[in-house]
């Protein structure tokens, strides 16, 4: 049932973005919008009922939350979100569900909570995580539009986007610190180690030390700023995907 | 003095993010039974993270972020209780990681572990584990739900450890850390009757009789007795000094392994964090 529901999200959202790129009527994609995202938020409480846990236990369930996420910073933040950068943010989503969809039945089934994630800390350190990605992949795409844009530093248009890029970085920054801070008291509390050196830990403090970089550079252009951004997004997709597949440790959950 | 800092923060940085994604990285690429004389000679990269280099990297950070708190210029008192902060946390974790005051213990039931100070030599704790206790999903496949030791401390106060619900016991914490199944046999002697895990030493007779897993038939235990290694035979008998054992399994049996930190108390890390987080939250949005 809630496979059927993320499916029809998922149609909903590319009527939405190609009514968006033919520049249909407002109302007309807005409807789609609306239809897309409670079908999106219908399939999660439906897959939490079925699980009996909140849907941020393993891949799949990140993927569908992490995509949700954005979907809602797209209708909170409409007016600050430049138009192009909406449209791609809604393709990037799609693109997310579509690979949900093709993922193995194997990621998909319902996986019963693991005594070590049954904290409510879990119900802080993933959300914020999430929320912080999310916050993220903005700053990435304001990130390559700077670097892809042949303009000067002075320009107007580059002026704007670097600003948009600091306000994303900002709040990326503070959500992966506060995720990293949550993380090593829910440690403790489990298993008596605020820090393990487990894989996932050193890649998010990894993150974290990187994207100090952004804040410590001596002659802070918005160039280099941008660059350190998309070395960033390669060191989180690396974290968020990597470590689970390639390393072993103890936030191996697939 | 600020351009300073900065530059050795990046350079800091930039060394401890290298070292530690090529560390992360090894186990993709070594295979470390047979590591590469490279590897092993010039940099210990399977135990950098307790390395003199590591250490020193970090003291260097953190000296670095008390500099700034304490010396850097034109920078605003917010500024300077966050990288105070920081370094406080890192300090913090840091000496945890040092002094690492852990120790596993494994409990069977009805067995007594008893815990000794190093420094006065003598007993802190006495525990037995009474009962365990897996509770299971109801509709999930049975799967574990959480696990649950009733241990005896002292052999006066029952108590229930659970995973994520340590217990505090002075300046001891105790974790549900995992738990090992075990088949279970009775051996039955002439006037001795004996109930074991797999991997346990019972006294019979003069010497200790061991029950070791068997490679060729994992139902059947192999028995270890006085330097020789019995078999049993097809019903499950012995015979050790004309006297025969009768060993029959008896279903399944839990070994509960705890681990004991004597940590600091999570509560500074979570002021300091805090701190940090609201001192971190001003400089970006109000004072950056």
């Amino acid at each position: 049932m809630d496979k059927n529901l993320f499916i029809t999200a998922t149609i909903l959202y590319g009527v939405t973005l190609i009514a968006m790129v033919t520049k249909s009527s407002k109302r007309f994609y807005t409807l789609f919008f609306t239809a897309g995202i409670l079908a999106h938020l219908g399939g999660l409480y439906i897959r939490t009922l079925s699980a009996h846990h909140p849907p941020f236990t393993n891949l799949y369930e990140t993927l569908l939350l992490l995509s949700l996420l954005i979907v809602i910073r797209l209708i909170i933040s409409e007016k600050n979100i430049i138009s192009p950068l909406r449209q791609l943010l809604l393709f990037f989503v799609i693109i997310i569900m579509v690979t949900i969809h093709l993922l193995p039945a194997s990621f998909r089934a319902v996986h019963p909570l693991p005594p070590a994630l049954n904290s409510f800390w879990m119900y802080i350190h993933i959300p914020v995580y999430l929320c912080g990605y999310m916050a993220l992949l903005l700053a990435c795409f304001y990130a390559l539009n700077i670097l892809l844009s042949a303009r000067s530093e002075s320009s107007p248009e580059i002026v704007d986007l670097a600003r948009r890029l600091n306000r994303e970085v900002k709040l990326t920054f503070f959500l992966l610190n506060a995720g990293l801070i949550t993380g090593a008291i829910w440690g403790f509390v489990s298993w008596g180690n605020y820090w393990s050196w487990d894989s996932k830990e050193v890649w998010a403090l990894i993150n974290i030390l990187l994207l100090g970089f952004y804040f410590h550079l001596d002659k802070p252009r918005i160039y280099k700023k941008a660059l350190i951004i998309i070395l960033v997004i390669f060191s989180v997709v690396f974290t968020y995907f990597g470590v689970n597949f390639l390393l072993a440790g103890l936030h191996s959950y697939r | 003095m600020n351009a300073i800092f900065k530059k050795f923060y990046q350079i800091l940085i930039a060394v401890l993010v290298v070292l530690m994604t090529i560390v992360t990285l090894t186990p993709i690429f070594t295979n470390f039974s047979n590591p590469s004389p490279l590897l092993t000679r010039f940099l210990p990269i399977e135990q950098f993270y307790h390395s003199w280099l590591n250490l020193t990297l970090w003291a260097l950070i953190c000296l670095a972020l008390l500099g700034v708190a304490l010396f850097g210029k034109s920078m605003s008192r917010a500024k300077k209780a966050l990288h105070l902060m920081l370094a406080l946390i890192f300090l913090l974790v840091g000496y945890d990681k040092i002094t690492d005051r852990r120790t596993f213990i494994i409990l069977k039931e009805n067995q007594v572990v008893n815990l000794y100070s190093v420094k006065t030599n003598t007993e802190i704790l006495r525990l037995r584990l009474l009962n365990f206790t897996i509770l299971r999903h109801p509709d999930q496949q049975q799967a574990v739900a959480q696990y649950r030791s009733q241990i005896l401390i002292n052999e006066r106060d029952t108590v229930n450890l659970e995973v994520n619900h340590p217990l505090a016991l002075g300046q001891y914490r105790f974790f549900q850390n995992s738990y090992q199944e075990q088949p279970r046999f009775t051996i039955v002697a002439a006037q001795d009757t004996f109930h074991c895990l797999l991997g346990d030493s019972v006294l019979f007779r003069q010497y200790y009789l061991t029950l070791k897993p068997s490679a060729s038939n994992p139902g059947t235990p192999t028995i270890w007795y006085n330097g020789k290694t019995y078999q049993p035979n097809a019903a499950g008998v012995i015979t050790i000094d004309n006297q025969p054992l009768f060993i029959r399994p008896a279903g399944h049996g839990y070994i509960s392994i705890i681990e004991v930190a004597r940590a600091t108390e999570p509560k500074i890390l979570m002021i300091f964090g805090i701190f940090y987080l609201i001192c971190l939250a001003y400089v970006l949005w109000w004072n950056p």
